[in-house]
């Protein structure tokens, strides 16, 4: 037995003192003595690279964030640069299968130079394989990818297929690489980009946060450590206790209202998680609970613009689908007049969008309300709180307005004539448009038709919403 | 002889606003706000008003007195503003429900 102790030491500490690092980095990262390795010995057969790369440049393993259980892969750069080849591929392959089968978010940590040369078609052969599996557990549960070093190759197209991907960023003035991410090989590009361009410039977090592919970096363990363990628990069916009361009445509503005073007045606690920061925030969009339960809330405006662009259609596209995954009830706060538009946006794309919109809210199943806290004009009420769209509790604030145009674009478009027939048009125009206000934009006029269940006071806008997600 | 009690009723009424919102008007403080008159024991109702100075506080100060002598009185009979009660899930099942 001594023996036998004494090979299992022997083989555990050439593993250990070979990735010191990144072991620190996950015992960082996860709740204390959670981590357990696995398939710490499992080695390839090539023999191109001699010795035989220990561990086979991947950690991977199970462990609990803020009490979770997550499945956690982490690629090593201190063996072979972290490469990609075959025994790395069935390392993470089948990390990702106990995932899938425990139905448990996935953590990947990238750090790869790249696809390990000498084992040919078989390692692309691991790409495919990793790819395919990693798209079959984002049908059953969640890929959260931190970009925590390299990500070169296809190893960038298997971060990006991930519910969210974060950056971590290093101390600069350790003079370390900071992490990157791009599908070409790197210096290609940074040679086209010019001298003056540095790696993270180019191809680093803030490149890819600019451009929304990425959600949010962090500058250390710790901070990513708190990111996740806010996150991770949404992730699971359970619900998020707490001692808030439902009943709660924010009378400072009825004073004004402000996208941050409605959170406060809505959510348990004021506590919410921001997601998709880095995307577009004329849509802002938080997970949070409401009388315990998880909820997901986007709210128009939160920017003050206005008008809906591609890209806040694209975020809540985006987070309509996550929510439906996670059966999340979705809340939209609506204060919109209805798309952005322009030549530009027209030929951008933003028809598609618009239509994969109201595609997602057709297939989604999660429930979804609605609360018209200011405008929905046009086709931001038909997006936003349209029952036919699945929205299945519409409520309004009085001082709402709700309708196909806006009072002083319904008088140019329906009363130019009246108007130029006129001898006083200013006159005529008001008492058009205080028509238009009272018979068409008055929420009161959509509560009529049942477009509107009920119009409701905005300081008890919490009582209401937590009473019918009590119902759910 | 009804006509005649109705058109009572209403002077009636229109006297009580107006004296009650000639209280409220004396009653202003100089910090632009208007105690509304005293209407219930126990009641007294500082209202914040941009629009201080005009007619309309008056009348302003007496729905405001009003409302809170009605949300006093739901109070006092366990009734909450929006007139129904959300039980706390956390309190009564903290279990699993989705999923």
């Amino acid at each position: 037995m001594a023996k036998s102790l004494k090979l299992i030491n022997e083989n555990l500490d050439e593993v250990n003192k070979t990735s010191i690092e990144a072991r620190e980095f996950v015992r960082k990262i996860t709740d204390k003595n959670s981590f357990v390795e696995y398939d710490a010995f499992l080695r390839g057969a090539n023999l191109v690279y001699d010795p035989l790369p220990i561990g086979e440049g991947i950690i991977t393993g199970w462990a609990t964030i803020n009490d979770c259980p997550v499945y956690i892969a982490l690629q090593n750069a201190e063996i072979l640069g972290g490469s990609f080849g075959v025994a790395h591929a069935q390392k993470l392959t089948r990390c990702i299968d106990r995932a899938i089968k425990q139905k448990v978010p996935f953590i990947s940590f990238i750090d790869s130079s790249g696809l390990r040369i000498g084992e040919g078609i078989q390692a692309l052969d691991g790409y495919a394989k990793v790819i395919a599996k990693i798209n079959e557990l984002r049908s059953v549960s969640y890929h959260i990818s931190v970009i925590k070093g390299v990500a070169t190759g296809l190893m960038s197209v298997f971060a990006t297929s991930s519910d969210f991907l974060f950056f971590t960023l290093q101390d600069s003035k350790k003079g370390t690489r900071q992490p990157s991410m791009s599908l070409a090989a790197p210096m290609s590009l940074l040679a086209a980009a010019g001298e003056s361009r540095t790696s993270s410039d180019v191809l680093g977090a803030s490149a890819y946060l600019t451009n929304a592919v990425a959600d949010d970096s962090f500058k250390t363990p710790t901070e990513l450590k708190k990111h996740l363990g806010s996150l991770i628990p949404f992730l699971s069916p359970d619900l998020m206790p707490s001692k808030d009361d439902p009943n709660r009445i924010s009378d400072n509503l009825n004073e004004k209202l402000s996208p941050k005073a409605i959170i406060e007045a809505l959510v348990d606690d004021g506590q919410y998680i921001e997601l998709y920061k880095s995307a577009d925030n004329a849509i802002k969009t938080i997970i949070a609970s409401i009388n315990s339960v998880p909820v997901g809330i986007a709210i128009t405006s939160a920017d003050g613009s206005r008008k809906l662009t591609i890209s806040a259609i694209k975020k809540l596209t985006r987070f309509i689908k996550f929510l439906d995954k996670a059966t999340i009830p979705l809340i939209n706060i609506v204060d919109s007049e209805g798309l952005q538009t322009d030549l530009n946006t027209e030929l951008s794309g933003c028809i598609s969008e618009v239509t994969k919109l109201f595609e997602t809210l057709a297939q989604s199943t999660n429930p979804k309300i609605s609360v018209i806290a200011g405008d929905a004009i046009g086709i931001a009420y038909t997006a936003l709180a349209s029952k036919d769209s699945g929205y299945e509790y519409v409520v309004a604030f009085s001082t709402s307005r709700i309708a196909a145009l806006t009072a002083d674009m319904a008088v140019n478009l329906l009363y130019a004539d009246e108007l130029n027939n006129t001898s006083d048009p200013i006159k005529a125009r008001r008492t058009i448009e205080e028509r238009y206000k009272l018979m068409e934009e008055n929420p009161f006029v959509s509560a009529q038709s049942g477009s509107v269940d009920m119009i409701i006071e905005p300081a008890l806008l919490r009582p209401y919403i937590a009473s019918y997600i009590a119902t759910i | 002889m009804k006509t005649v009690i109705i058109i009572l009723f209403c002077v009636t009424i229109l006297l009580n606003i107006v004296i009650l919102g000639k209280l409220a008007a004396k009653k202003r403080d100089d910090n632009n706000h208007i105690i509304a008159p005293v209407i219930n024991d126990g009641i007294s109702v500082p209202v914040v008003s941009k629009t201080a100075g005009q007619p309309c506080d008056i009348v302003a100060a007496i729905t405001v007195a009003i409302s809170m002598y009605l949300e006093n009185e739901a109070k006092d009979a366990g009734i909450p503003r929006a007139g129904f009660v959300v039980k706390s899930i956390y309190q009564t099942k903290n279990q699993r429900r989705r999923g």
